[in-house]
């Protein structure tokens, strides 16, 4: 066992690394298994501090809420539908990707919160925008979005602005184009400064979505992902 | 793993039930879940982010995660409230190191406990779990162990820590993974 790792792993179940050391540990986590291994032995080795913990009765109306929130968007969580879009190669390929994704989230809910999408929150969406205008506020479930994107039908352009975006060491982030019905399509490598490309020919704003995943450096190296989906969001009309 | 006590294997058994059942969507047996499991998960977010209305929100994000990801949940990895513990303490500290909050207290916490973690060794109902980790507690020098209990139970940050101890953060940083790796060796040299 990496002693480093070991110790960056205890500190991630503890929850003393800092907001981007914890973000990227996440991140890392997804495709690591000597990583989640670690984090596992640390969540059994540390479990026996909750027992001493008193139990306090929540009020009631945190309840209702669990069940209001429950009735309003069915049994279903909607941010997956974002990965369900077609049954080309790539698409599959993505799927299987958020497969590996959900199999590392059982040692971590961590990362449970990273996948997880539009669970009770709304975010702040720029105002003002024209009618011809789609945003998309692309997450990992937490109270920031990790970009905005922002598909602009008029200048016929895509407009990225990265948000909170974390990359993991040594890897790209890369934002896919995700269209009903078509393999997702590469916008290309994500850093940190603002990013406006053309929109892809043939795509539709309506039921499109983006998603990020973590790929080598400089981005997948066969135009389809092959890295874990850290971050993805549905476009909305505004 | 919590397997010593009788009382306890029989809880862990229902907790397991209920979440397969969750898994299924079953509302009825969700609600029984969050009946038996809410009180200590509340306990432990509030304690972490100190600030009742946020970790009323953090509850009721932490059984949606429950209810969405019950299926994922696998009884080999672990006793179903260490599960859901997780969710929780990932959950608040998530929300902790992204926002700032305003505690409603801080004088909340009592120095006590931690001394009280540390050296009750007579509660029965204990699991034998517990009991080698309090004992491998021990081992660890005050401060340093008071580190690692303030970071679990209250959130506290390594800048926070700094503060408290008045000691650099690079010194806590130390701290903590001297006592972490104290804990590791103790711990798994017990099993």
């Amino acid at each position: 066992m990496n002693g480093d790792l070991d110790l960056e792993a205890a500190e991630f179940v503890l929850g003393t690394l800092d907001a981007s050391e914890r973000g990227s540990f996440a991140a890392r986590l997804a495709g690591d298994k000597e990583a989640q291994a670690a984090v596992a032995a640390w969540e059994s080795r540390l479990a026996g501090l909750a027992d001493d913990i008193a139990p306090l009765t929540p009020p009631d109306h945190v309840w209702a809420r669990i069940e209001r929130a429950l009735a309003s968007r069915g049994a279903e969580p909607h941010g997956f539908r974002v990965i369900d879009g077609g049954a080309s190669d790539a698409t599959r390929k993505l799927r299987r990707s958020l497969a590996r994704w959900r199999a590392a989230t059982v040692v971590s809910s961590a990362l449970a919160a990273v996948l997880l999408l539009f669970v009770g929150y709304r975010f702040v969406l720029p105002t003002a925008l024209e009618e011809t205008s789609y945003v998309a506020a692309v997450n990992r479930g937490g109270d920031q979005p990790a970009l905005l994107v922002r598909v602009d039908l008029k200048s016929h352009r895509i407009f990225v602005r990265p948000v909170a975006a974390e990359t993991p060491k040594g890897k790209s982030l890369e934002l896919w184009y995700i269209s009903d019905g078509k393999p997702p399509r590469s916008m290309g490598v994500i850093g940190s400064a603002p990013l406006s490309l053309p929109i892809p020919s043939g795509t539709h704003a309506d039921a499109a979505a983006f998603a990020v995943s973590v790929e080598p450096p400089g981005g997948s190296p066969s135009g389809v992902a092959t890295g874990p989906v850290i971050y993805s969001g549905q476009l909305i009309k505004e | 793993m919590s397997r010593g006590d009788p009382l306890l294997v029989t809880e862990d058994v229902k907790d397991e039930a209920l979440l397969f059942a969750v898994a299924r969507q079953d509302r009825v047996a969700f609600r029984s879940l969050y009946d038996v499991a809410a009180p200590k998960l509340f306990a432990t977010i509030l304690r972490i982010v100190r600030n009742r209305a946020a970790a009323e929100e953090i509850l009721q994000d932490v059984f949606l995660r429950i209810w969405q990801n019950a299926e994922r949940f696998s009884p080999e990895a672990g006793p179903a409230r260490a599960w859901m513990n997780t969710i929780a303490r990932n959950r608040a500290i998530d929300v902790l190191r992204q926002r700032s909050f305003v505690p409603v207290s801080g004088g909340d916490s009592e120095p006590d406990m931690y001394e009280r973690v540390a050296e009750d060794r007579d509660r029965e109902a204990d699991m034998i779990n517990n009991a080698s980790l309090r004992h491998c507690l021990e081992t660890i020098e005050a401060s340093a162990r008071d580190c690692v209990l303030l970071a679990y139970y209250e959130g506290y940050s390594r800048e926070e820590l700094a503060r408290r101890f008045d000691r650099p953060v690079n010194t806590i940083k130390t701290w903590l993974h001297r006592s972490l790796a104290v804990l590791r060796d103790c711990l798994d040299g017990a099993a």
